[in-house]
């Protein structure tokens, strides 16, 4: 009886998994073609707008649409980010496309709208950096979460962290007003949508999305099957 | 009749080493609480689960490796009250699992209380994920209402785990009465018997 029952339960438990998945097939297959065709633009080839940490010329991406608002995003860059960077990225066998979309307050698309700001000044990776650490120490580390809700990365934030990272803050403050730059996020939401991603981080890794900060070997071992291919 | 807490704690407690104290019941209540933290874990990456099971160029190591790497998301994907609850509600998930077998074994399909963890299950899979990053199931659900600004929304998913847990404790309370009172009809027929077990 046990036996049957304990039968039962990873039956149900298959089942439950493969309802999940069938009806997805077909997304699947679709949202594949969909990142296959578009992978030009979001994981092969690395277009000028795009903000990239690590080498350019990697040969494995991960491509990942991040808020800077987004605590869960905040714990992917302590735990599994700096992992991966200090190792595959520093080996120069991985890059991260990182693409930011607000999902969370109206200080998410000016903080993200920064991040194409810095990049002009070739500072990204520092201002990705400062940015998510300045969350995670203030806020997020000590479980502050109501400071999702607040708006924190104000300009005159953001303009004072621009200038401990050596920019020109007079040309970021008129940087954050361009509509220009406000298009690049607004595409990256864009393309969110299209290719599925409900909330941040997420990740899409061999066209496969993955949800959530996982921890560092699952991204391990996405990264060493790409390097494979 | 209304028990004191005391006494039901009791009879919680005494129902729950009676089953457990057999390796097999154990051994299905491991498992049980395996296969409803592996769903929890991965209701949000269906198709990256997918994917390495049926896609992924892995050996049946790799496989295996991946998807218990997905256990170890339970602490870096979930904030440290969320973790506990899961794990919380998984330990008693399969507590459930194994007493409800003891008692169909026992006493019949009749016998079993009509609420018996199917509203709990629910309640944990939609408390996983990220409510306010919008990676949690529920997540859309609440969107469609506008109310994925509200202060509230960051632990929404541990209140819905932790619900989840009260309605099995609910269950593993009304199982242990089963258990450890055996209905009258069995005492009045079977006499001394039905005790003995």
């Amino acid at each position: 009886m046990v036996k049957k029952i304990s039968i039962g339960v990873i039956v149900i438990a298959v089942l439950v998994v493969g309802w999940q998945l069938l009806p997805s097939t077909n997304k699947q297959t679709a949202s594949t073609q969909q990142n296959e065709s578009s992978s030009t633009t979001t994981q092969a080839a690395i277009q000028d707008d795009d903000l990239v940490i690590g080498d350019k010329v990697a040969p494995a991406t991960i491509t990942e649409y991040g808020d800077f608002k987004c605590p869960s995003c905040g714990q992917f860059h302590q735990e599994a980010g700096k992992q991966l960077r200090d190792g595959y990225i520093k080996e120069n066998k991985l890059k991260i496309v990182f693409r930011p979309i607000a999902v969370i307050g109206p200080d998410s698309e000016r903080s993200a709208i920064g991040a194409y700001c810095a990049k002009s000044h070739g500072k990204f990776t520092e201002y990705h950096d400062a940015i998510y650490n300045y969350m995670w120490d203030n806020y997020y580390e000590a479980r502050n979460f109501s400071a999702e809700y607040k708006d924190i990365l104000t300009s005159k934030l953001l303009s004072t962290i621009a200038q401990e990272l050596g920019l020109d803050t007079a040309t970021f403050e008129s940087c954050l007003n361009e509509l220009s730059q406000a298009q690049k996020v607004a595409n990256n939401q864009k393309t969110a949508q299209e290719i599925g991603v409900r909330g941040t981080p997420t990740f899409s890794i061999n066209s496969q999305l993955v949800v959530g900060p996982q921890p560092y070997n699952v991204f391990k071992s996405l990264v060493d099957i790409q390097l494979k291919q | 009749m209304k028990l004191p807490l005391k006494l039901k704690f009791k009879i919680v407690l005494r129902a729950v080493v009676t089953v457990l104290r057999r390796p097999k019941y154990i051994i299905l209540s491991i498992i049980s609480t395996l296969a409803m933290a592996g769903i929890i874990i991965w209701s949000l990456n269906l198709e990256l689960l997918g994917y390495i099971l049926f896609q992924a160029p892995l050996d049946l190591f790799g496989k295996i490796d991946f998807i218990a790497y997905g256990y170890q998301s339970l602490f870096t994907t979930y904030d440290n009250l969320l973790s506990l609850g899961i794990i919380v509600f998984t330990v008693f998930f399969g507590i459930n699992i194994a007493m409800l077998v003891y008692v169909i074994k026992r006493q019949g399909m009749k016998a079993v209380p009509k609420k018996s963890g199917g509203g709990a299950f629910i309640f944990a899979i939609l408390g996983g994920g990220c409510v306010a990053c919008g990676t949690s199931l529920v997540a859309p659900l609440l969107a469609s209402f506008g109310a994925v600004s509200a202060p509230f929304l960051r632990d929404l998913g541990a209140i819905f785990n932790w619900l989840g847990s009260l309605l099995i404790i609910y269950s593993i309370y009304k199982l242990s009465l089963l258990i450890s009172v055996p209905p009258v009809t069995n005492t009045v027929h079977s006499g001394n018997k039905s005790n003995s077990e």
